[in-house]
């Protein structure tokens, strides 16, 4: 054998552009597989999705449109036009940042593939672009708003082909500038906390952003109240002087400038745009390339945590008030809940919004009318609500989240039914207590009658139930055992099925409470007569009423049971 | 204790058994050898009740795999390829869960944990995430799980995957340990040395039709090589396999 001719290795520095599209490509790949064998599966659900999701979006999208160009249509100065899609824009790149963080860590830190990506030739420019490129589809849900507002100002104002261009070039500069933050911030968080504990921080600080972006809403919009558009011009002022020097302004003013025929403020405008997004994804480049392997080495440091054995002593006591085999099922969920933050990251925005609304109720005097028992529940009636949030955080993940140890549970002498009330049962205790806390501070807080707040809490437990059940229920519908985020445990149509059931069984409730608080309430004399309708004698709008929505609250929940069991049964019973 | 006639299994893949036809005794360690998707896998699935066949029939301790699964279940155990584990507990918690599902009483319970612990080495991890262990000490914790509430007859699918020369001799004295005294053991492996070393008999799968069964003396007889390994006689049941000339390395590397 010759040993003159070496063979020609691949450059890893050059063609970084067909190495990207060689990633890119093979995820669209793993994509498109993925779908075939979803569709091969069920054909009809599959289309079903298509036929219901894309229609819903692009109406959605539509509508939206169609108000941006109806509202600022009637908006007589360009100045006030120019700030409210100013003030859109910068919505929507919040929300662009708040949708992207949690998929940036996903997408750079968390993926499965990076493991196996990091040892393979790839210069991390190489991974950083496909990396930002799948972290930017954490923007798509909020560009619909900015969509909306560029695309309603250009019908208002028949905007030019160049103002067309600027706003297709705004809406991809804000996607990048919003995913180029998120990036920042998740790079800079996880060099300081294991990437897999980070989701929870990034959350609060979400949540820390939609709170500014609250009180900044109140402190600088002329009617935070009323979304008015139609208030002078002037009182736009102070928006505009917050907004006007940030992307949002520059956008809007660019886009307010094509309409006008301004070509070269347009162009000056539009540059700035694309050179600021550049740097943004250079600058968010930079800092992941400082933090990167020191925030991936860090992984391992959140797997070797030890358990809080306190908690776990506390926890073993409360399953051991149950049956044996129950008992088990429901501490396993306990403890994972009490030591897989992602377990819980679905709560974290419905805990947020709580914690919000309890401040809220407490500093606020509500929107009271009537008198007497009215007056409270009119008050404080929507607490019981809480709740539905709640469990959308917590029930409807509860068998997605079983991965691949569904495979455990099938092996296991485990009925359906056990597995479902466990499920209930571990998801109760959490959104209970929640519930209960923050209602019982905010009555406090509200200094509310004892007597209509006992009242409250017992209406706040049946609402738990309630939608605890169906939830744990939607769970079962349609689990994505094979997902690794925990939000995408749970299919579409097991969100529609929660939202459906949780609407019945909410308006189901809403009905026959009413009837029940106007037995001691004044009724209103509007629709006193109605209620006090005779039929051979009997007030169908009295009793009857209250006895019908009480045995059809408890029919829903007892078809979503047997629903739920039956799909566990099939879940348990599947080949795959 | 396993009594097995014609079961039959098709995927639209092309794989699956066919007409497979055997029996164990109770107490014995039977070994299912076989090339990869030759059905092994498959077979243990239908036979812990976690898949149907399309026909045949099956008896695992005296209950019908296909229409007594809960109590099926409840009499044996199963550890699979890759063991499923609750990564957010503890190995003593873990051993925990499964014991409470099977009702074990709790002073049996800790009793064996802790000697399951002691035996495979595992005591000072007992307190420590499973999402911390190796895949040694996973594979350990999950065949000290399905041991837990000594079940009738046990299925393991590969329980030898990932353990160091020493842990495979502690499971293998384990395995034989149960089996002397009454269990019944059905595995699969592609160690055939292992195999060679602890089984009673041997059923040997290819193209998910059984092609041999029996002692290694009666194997050997069927291939008619007295002094054979059990890897010749694999070899000579299963085609060995012939690598043809390839490509790599035609020119030389730096």
């Amino acid at each position: 054998m010759t040993h003159s001719t070496l063979p020609a290795r691949a450059n890893v520095d050059e063609g970084l552009s067909r190495l990207g599209w060689t990633m890119v490509s093979a995820k669209v790949r793993a994509g498109r597989n993925q779908f075939t064998v979803t569709r091969r599966k069920s054909p009809v659900l599959s289309s079903l999705r298509f036929a219901v999701i894309v229609p819903v979006i692009v109406g959605f999208t539509a509508l939206l449109t169609i108000g941006f160009a109806s509202a600022l249509s009637q908006v007589e100065e360009r100045e006030t036009a120019t700030t409210i899609v100013a003030i859109a824009i910068a919505l929507s790149i919040i929300s662009a940042f708040v949708g992207s963080s949690t998929t940036a860590l996903q997408a750079l830190y968390l993926a499965d593939d990076i493991p196996f990506l990091i040892t393979l030739p790839i210069p991390l420019k190489v991974l950083f672009g496909t990396k930002f490129i799948e972290a930017a589809i954490g923007t798509a849900p909020s560009s619909m708003l900015m969509t909306a507002a560029v695309a309603g100002y250009g019908l208002a104002y028949s905007g030019s082909p160049l103002f067309w261009l600027v706003g297709l070039i705004a809406l991809v500069g804000a996607a990048v500038m919003a995913t180029a933050a998120s990036v920042i911030v998740v790079s800079v968080v996880t060099r300081f906390i294991p990437p897999r504990r980070a989701r929870v921080f990034l959350l609060s600080i979400s949540l820390f952003v939609i709170a500014l972006t609250m009180l900044g809403w109140r402190l600088l919009l002329p009617q935070p109240d009323k979304i008015n558009l139609l208030v002078e011009g002037e009182r736009f002022g102070r928006v505009w002087s917050a907004l006007g020097w940030t992307p949002a302004g520059w956008t809007a003013t660019a886009l307010t400038e094509s309409i006008s025929g301004q070509l070269i403020v347009t162009l000056y405008l539009g540059f700035l745009l694309v050179i600021t997004s550049g740097l943004a994804i250079a600058l968010s480049f930079r800092v992941f390339q400082r933090t990167f392997i020191r925030s991936l080495s860090q992984t391992r440091n959140a797997q070797t945590a030890q358990p809080n054995e306190s908690i776990t002593t506390w926890l073993g006591r409360g399953a051991n008030l149950l049956p044996r085999d129950i008992g088990s099922l429901v501490l396993k969920e306990w403890l994972v809940f009490s030591r897989d933050l992602r377990r819980l990251s679905g709560a974290v925005w419905p805990v947020g919004v709580v914690v919000m609304y309890t401040v809220l109720l407490a500093h606020g005097s509500g929107s009271a009318f009537g008198s007497g028992d009215l007056q409270f529940w009119s008050r404080n009636g929507s607490l019981a609500l809480l709740p539905w949030g709640l469990s959308l955080g917590i029930s409807v993940y509860a068998y997605g989240s079983e991965g691949r140890n569904i495979h455990l549970l099938r092996s296991l002498p485990v009925s359906a039914r056990m597995i479902f009330a466990a499920k209930v049962i571990a998801a109760f205790v959490p959104v209970a207590t929640i519930s209960i806390l923050a209602a019982v501070l905010s009555l406090w807080i509200r200094q509310a009658p004892l007597e209509q707040s006992v009242q409250l809490v017992a209406l706040l437990i049946w609402m738990i139930a309630g939608y605890v059940l169906i939830d744990t229920a939607a769970a079962a519908f349609s689990p994505n055992f094979e997902a690794s985020h925990i939000q995408r445990t749970i299919g579409m149509p097991g969100r529609f099925y929660s939202f459906a059931l949780g609407s019945i069984f909410s308006l189901i409730t809403l009905v026959g409470m009413t009837r029940l608080i106007f037995f001691g309430a004044k009724e209103p004399s509007r629709i006193s007569g109605i209620l006090h309708v005779e039929l051979a004698g009997i007030e169908p709008f009295g009793w009857p009423l209250v006895v019908t929505a009480a045995v059809t609250g408890i029919g829903v929940l007892f078809v979503c049971a047997e629903v739920a069991i039956r799909q566990t049964a099939n879940i348990l019973a599947s080949p795959n | 204790m396993i009594k097995v006639e014609g079961l039959t299994k098709h995927y639209p893949g092309g794989a699956g058994i066919q007409d497979l036809t055997f029996s164990v005794n109770r107490g014995e360690l039977f070994v299912f050898l076989g090339p990869n998707g030759a059905g092994k896998s498959s077979t243990i699935k239908i036979l812990t009740g976690l898949i149907a066949p399309d026909s045949g029939t099956a008896t695992v301790a005296g209950k019908n795999v296909s229409r007594e699964r809960l109590a099926l279940k409840r009499l044996i155990g199963y550890m699979a390829e890759h063991p499923y584990l609750y990564e957010k507990l503890t190995g003593r918690e873990f051993l925990r869960f499964m014991a409470d599902i099977y009702r074990v009483p709790k002073e049996a319970r800790d009793r064996r944990s802790d000697e399951l612990f002691t035996a495979f080495e595992m005591t000072t991890a007992a307190n420590q995430l499973i999402e911390t262990y190796s895949q040694g000490m996973r594979q350990k914790i999950a065949l000290a799980s399905v041991l837990i509430h000594e079940p009738a007859v046990l299925f393991l699918d590969e329980p030898t995957n990932g353990l160091d020369p020493r842990s495979a001799r502690v499971v293998k004295d384990i395995l034989r340990q149960i089996c002397d005294r009454g269990a019944t053991v059905f595995m699969t492996t592609h160690v055939l040395e292992i195999a060679e070393q602890m089984c009673d008999r041997v059923g040997i799968l290819k193209d998910g039709e059984l092609v041999a069964i029996g002692s290694l003396k009666d194997l050997r007889e069927t291939v008619n090589l007295l002094d054979a390994s059990l890897e010749q006689i694999f070899l000579a049941l299963t085609g060995a396999a012939t690598v043809p000339i390839l490509g790599l390395y035609e020119t030389a590397t730096p």
